[in-house]
């Protein structure tokens, strides 16, 4: 065997590793390639769906709606109603409410809320939803009655502030008290109406449907890639039903209160089963965790758009895309120097989901490092738990030192790892702190595929190659392109494509055709439901005692603690430096808004 | 061929695999923890004041806590609307709103 390959790692059932040599032929025999080909697939399918199908006089309704704000901006040292009913009118415009793409919906439909009986996550009756809309129609009158009224006393006070011309403090700060109030009965309003308008639904059929037609999408690569299709055909129901009871148990009332996510109750559900009964041979075919996770990650990396980072302005910028390197490398090297953990990858991984995004960041990264996936699910487990804890210590902690909540909202969406628990966090505070912490981390969100990029090229250069070889340019480059994960190259492209198209669109036809349209109602249900799949497969192919020796000494829970630590002290001085002394204009517009 | 595994003790052999009764007996003592967990232990926890306060707003604003994507939170959509406006179309008429005071 040539000298320059001596110590190249061996293909496991654990990792994917690519051969040295690149040919041609690995455009149709890699799973790293199949990954990119089924995402494209999907993309341009969604793009086709979506972009042809704009919602009635989209450009005419947002350019009246953008006209009426700005003349009620300039107006008004306040939101007004006309100003707000103008907002509410473009934020009405989806891609995702036209037929076919209710259609899509339908099918790609996961399980939904239930409390102590797991029936309604499935099935609904028609007697059932007429009598929960008949329990819940006098709420709903009572609260349009309230928004009538509240909206009368909102039109009032306006009227009052404006016959001041807007001059008088008082008045003005009267009029903008009642259209808050206004607004917040419009939602309890919103509300109740959906309560007062139950739908009866069977999501077997569609469940069917899907399991299905997701079988035979996967299976032409495996197909290609030389695999038993018919194995994996016969084992993929079993696979798609662990992921079924994952997403029912996730949105059970009380979990869903907690944050314990579809992910964990996957990986859960497939440990349970292989440790005790054990996964049946037949299914094993179809456990195909990397295959899973690479199509989702590249699905994933349509909605990774650049224009993003500047929706909190520059301070929202250092907050994010400087303190969180900072963290990660930090915590890396304190996990390599210190505490001395034998598996960079767990590092890496642990590192990226304290330091970025939690699971999603974690997922990226064992990917682009070629984690074990034990490793993995260790980084997931130990973020679910602490994100949990966070969620309810965080908020707590700032309402009792009497915190800014600009400040407190950035410090929690710069810290808490997931971000629905950051909405979370935020939403116990105040709506201001909520809406700084959800764009924080969002912010986050889209470093995904740079954190992604950076790790798979740090790894396939610095700790992937042959130590002590010394390879001439070309023969470096080579090294590295066989060495580097493939997939990483779709999760980057569709990422650069979708911006691209976001950017020339503009932010709010973007936001209805690719936020409203291509992710919420395509490519967020499908690469949910790819997540759940890998998920599935890791729990179903992994033996709990090769998952315990990974917490010998503790070392991977202290480096998140000490990483945590070290990212919630830089993250609330890095705020407070933004948004209290270099951009303090930034904060006066968000209390403001 | 039997396999010995070397401890302490000297050469002892690998623990018997679990007979098809114990593993479905081990399969339903975890369904049964699980099930302890969501509708025992976990309402127990909610009842501590501050606990339950936060969930109940989480459930009240229909917010999916345990989405670890921005597109699959509805609410971040709203942040971003919000953002947005405050960039875009920030009220700037003549006199003061006052400043907004959240508690």
């Amino acid at each position: 065997m040539d000298d320059k390959f001596k110590n190249q790692p061996t293909q496991s059932d654990d990792i994917v590793v690519d051969k040295p040599k690149s040919s041609w032929s690995d455009l149709w025999k890699f799973e790293d390639y199949w990954a990119i080909w089924l995402g494209i697939l999907l993309l341009v399918a969604g793009m086709f769906i979506f972009f042809n199908n704009p919602p009635a006089e989209m450009n005419e309704k947002i350019t009246k709606a953008n006209a009426t704000m700005q003349a009620e901006a300039e107006r008004a040292p306040f939101k007004t109603i006309a100003y707000v009913e103008a907002d509410e009118a473009k934020g009405k415009l989806k891609a995702s409410d036209g037929d076919l793409a209710k259609t899509l919906a339908n099918y790609l439909s996961r399980p939904k809320g239930w409390d102590s009986n797991p029936v309604p996550s499935f099935y609904l009756s028609e007697a059932d939803a007429a009598a929960k809309s008949a329990a819940e129609a006098p709420k709903y009158e009572a609260a349009q009655e309230k928004t009538i009224a509240v909206r009368a006393a909102a039109e009032e006070a306006e009227a009052a502030a404006a016959a001041a011309g807007f001059q008088n403090t008082q008045l003005n700060k009267e009029a903008d008290t009642a259209i808050d109030a206004w607004v917040a009965a419009k939602a309890a309003e919103s509300k109740a109406k959906s309560g007062a308008n139950v739908k009866p639904y069977n999501l077997i059929p569609t469940l069917i449907v899907l399991c299905v037609a997701f079988a035979l999408f996967f299976a032409i690569g495996t197909r290609f890639m030389g695999r038993d299709v018919a194995g994996f055909l016969m084992g993929f129901p079993f696979v798609f039903l662990v992921a079924i009871i994952a997403y029912m148990m996730s949105n059970q009332g009380t979990m869903k209160a907690y944050g314990i996510e579809y992910v964990i109750w996957a990986i859960g559900l497939g440990l349970l089963i292989s440790n005790t009964v054990g996964t049946p041979r037949w299914v094993m075919p179809a456990v195909q965790t990397e295959y899973y996770i690479k199509t989702g990650l590249v699905l994933l990396g349509a909605s990774i758009l650049f224009s993003k980072i500047l929706l909190i302005g520059q301070a929202g910028i250092f907050v994010t895309w400087v303190v969180t390197p900072i963290v990660l490398i930090c915590t890396f090297w304190f996990g390599q120097k210190v505490l001395k953990m034998e598996s960079k990858t767990l590092n890496i991984t642990v590192s990226a989901d304290m330091s970025v995004s939690g699971v999603s960041a974690a997922i990226a990264t064992a990917a682009a490092c070629r984690a074990k996936k034990e490793e993995l699910t260790l980084a997931v487990g130990i973020s679910v738990a602490f994100t949990a804890v966070m969620m309810i210590l965080m908020p707590a902690f700032i309402k009792s030192v009497g915190m800014h909540h600009v400040l407190g909202g950035a410090w929690m969406g710069g810290t808490i790892d997931s971000t629905g628990a950051v909405v979370a966090a935020g939403a116990i505070l105040s709506d201001t702190a909520m809406y700084v912490a959800a764009t924080i981390k969002m912010i986050q969100n889209v470093m995904i595929g740079v954190i992604a990029f950076g790790v798979a090229a740090y790894w396939c250069t610095k700790v992937e190659c042959t130590p002590g070889a010394k390879l001439g340019f070309k023969d470096a480059m080579y090294e590295i392109w066989a060495r580097f994960p493939k997939f990483v190259l779709g999760f980057i492209g569709a990422s650069v494509v979708f911006s691209i198209i976001y950017s020339s669109m503009g932010d709010d036809v973007g936001k209805v055709l690719v936020d409203e349209g291509v992710i919420k109602g395509w490519t967020s249900g499908l690469q949910g439901w790819f997540f759940a799949l890998a998920f599935a497969s890791i729990g179903l192919a992994t033996n709990f005692r090769e998952l315990a020796k990974y917490f010998k000494g503790g070392k991977v829970v202290i480096l998140y603690v000490c990483g945590q630590s070290f990212n919630l002290i830089l993250t609330l001085l890095m705020a407070y430096l933004m948004f209290f002394v270099v951009f303090p204009g930034v904060t006066e517009k968000l209390m403001g808004g | 061929m039997s396999v010995y595994m070397r401890t302490a003790g000297g050469l002892q052999s690998p623990p018997a695999p679990k007979s098809k009764p114990k593993k479905w007996l081990s399969l339903l003592l975890g369904v049964l923890l699980i099930w302890g967990f969501v509708f025992v232990v976990a309402p127990l926890i909610d009842r501590v004041p501050a606990i339950g306060r936060a969930h109940g707003i989480v459930q009240d604003e229909g917010i999916e806590a345990g989405a670890f994507w921005y597109a699959d939170v509805e609410k971040v959509g709203k942040a971003a609307t919000f953002m947005r406006n405050v960039r875009d179309f920030a009220p700037s008429g003549a006199g003061t709103a006052g400043t907004r005071t959240d508690d």
